[in-house]
């Protein structure tokens, strides 16, 4: 039977490239396995990496994750520094432990990651949607590559807990195309959220 | 301008990699055959320059491998780290299993897996089924030629196949030969008013895109 690559770092889960991206932590690639089953790597490319290997799998992300899903339970520091910097989708196995953004989602069986990542990948708002690949496009238009779009739109309706000024260029990415909707601040869902201008 | 599609076939059985030849080679695909990780390996390295498989097929188990210095594994992480455009199939008596699912995967994340017990009919089906796509007025026919359905006309480039077949994914080229060839297959669209169109990306990426769809029209 085949050996894995000798050389983990030449894995392809470690080869830099942009596009969207899931990275799966878990001890033994059960949960990546699974949600490989039920995603296109046209869409997005699963990341199973291991809990040493989690700085090299988010850098190979780029400019970031589109999503982390974290299998282990406890604390981490590099999910939580990258959770705090970037617009990055999470889904934490559960309990989430304190001090972590307020967007991270706790779940406890696996139907709830496939549930949140069919949902992100579907969502739809101010009639833009997930191109494939990576970026937005409105129905009828182009395609607009920004992962910061990318990561509002998937997170609709739900909220951002991290400061708008993150959202910048997803705003001048808006403004520039003359698509009707905006990043505001909104209290009441929890942080930063992409609305719709239109009537 | 004609160039054939080129395919990677990793298979340790001798009399399987045979039959798999003479099927590619009867579809007018170019293979590039190999019985171990390691010849595999010296083919990439050797066709990098001048040529880009549009597929490989690999057989994930290589006990009956004449030498074992490389594993399959090795192969999948070059293709997936130096080839990303080539499409990849992974074949595996154990495929059920998922710690050889997550080896595959952690070493090419976007390989398309098949069961080997189903047998090699089964394997060439799947093959021929990602390879012969529609999109919109063109066919892919016997993965090596596009063909412009309502004039039946022929367009025989094996990168003009690469970005039908990835059809709507961007694909990166890696050579000025190949961006040129892409050109000439976005101009071979336009002249035969087909609804398919080639957008840029800049630094030598390419998509497809349907016309009416993506409102270009």
């Amino acid at each position: 039977m085949a050996v894995a690559s000798r050389h983990a770092s030449a894995l392809g889960v470690f080869a830099p490239e942009t596009g969207r991206s899931i990275v799966v932590v878990s001890r033994d690639g059960e949960t990546a396995v699974a949600l490989r089953e039920r995603t296109e790597p046209s869409v997005a490319v699963i990341r199973d990496v291991r809990p040493d290997e989690i700085a090299a799998g988010i850098a190979a992300c780029l400019p970031f994750p589109w999503m982390v899903v974290n299998d282990l339970a406890g604390e981490c520091c590099i999910l939580e520094r990258t959770l705090r910097r970037r617009p990055v989708l999470c889904c934490w196995r559960a309990p989430v432990p304190p001090g972590l953004p307020r967007h991270v989602r706790e779940y406890s069986v696996f139907s709830e990651v496939a549930t949140r990542v069919e949902q992100a990948l579907r969502a739809r708002v101010a009639g833009l949607q997930l191109a494939p690949h990576d970026g937005v496009q409105l129905s009828d238009g182009p395609r607009i590559a920004s992962p910061r779009l990318d990561a509002l739109v998937a997170q609709h309706p739900h909220a951002f807990d991290l400061p708008r000024s993150v959202f910048a260029p997803a705003a001048r990415a808006l403004s520039a195309r003359g698509i009707p909707a905006r990043i505001v601040q909104d209290r009441s869902r929890g942080g930063v959220v992409l609305v719709g201008t239109s009537a | 301008m004609r160039a054939n599609a080129e395919v990677l076939l990793l298979e340790d059985d001798a009399e399987t990699l045979d039959e798999l030849k003479l099927h590619f080679a009867a579809k007018r695909f170019h293979p590039l055959a190999a019985r171990s990780a390691s010849r595999a390996l010296s083919l990439l390295e050797n066709n990098i320059q001048s040529s880009r498989p549009v597929l490989a097929v690999i057989d994930w188990d290589l006990s009956k491998a004449p030498d074992t210095q490389c594993s399959s594994g090795d192969v999948l992480a070059r293709l997936s780290r130096e080839l990303g455009d080539c499409l990849v199939i992974v074949y595996s008596a154990n495929i059920d299993s998922f710690r050889v699912r997550s080896e595959i995967q952690r070493a090419h994340p976007r390989a398309w897996l098949h069961d080997k017990r189903d047998g090699a009919t089964s394997l060439i089906s799947r093959v021929d089924r990602v390879l012969d796509q529609t999109v919109a007025d063109l066919r892919v026919h016997d993965g090596s030629v596009v063909i412009h359905i309502p004039s039946l006309d022929e367009h025989h480039h094996r990168e003009a196949v690469r970005l039908v077949v990835h059809y709507p994914d961007i694909v990166t080229f890696h050579s000025d030969t190949a961006t040129k060839a892409v050109r000439r297959f976005g101009d071979w669209l336009v002249r035969h008013d087909s609804r398919v169109r080639l957008i840029s990306h800049g630094n030598r990426k390419y998509r497809l895109a349907v016309a009416d769809e993506a409102g270009l029209r």
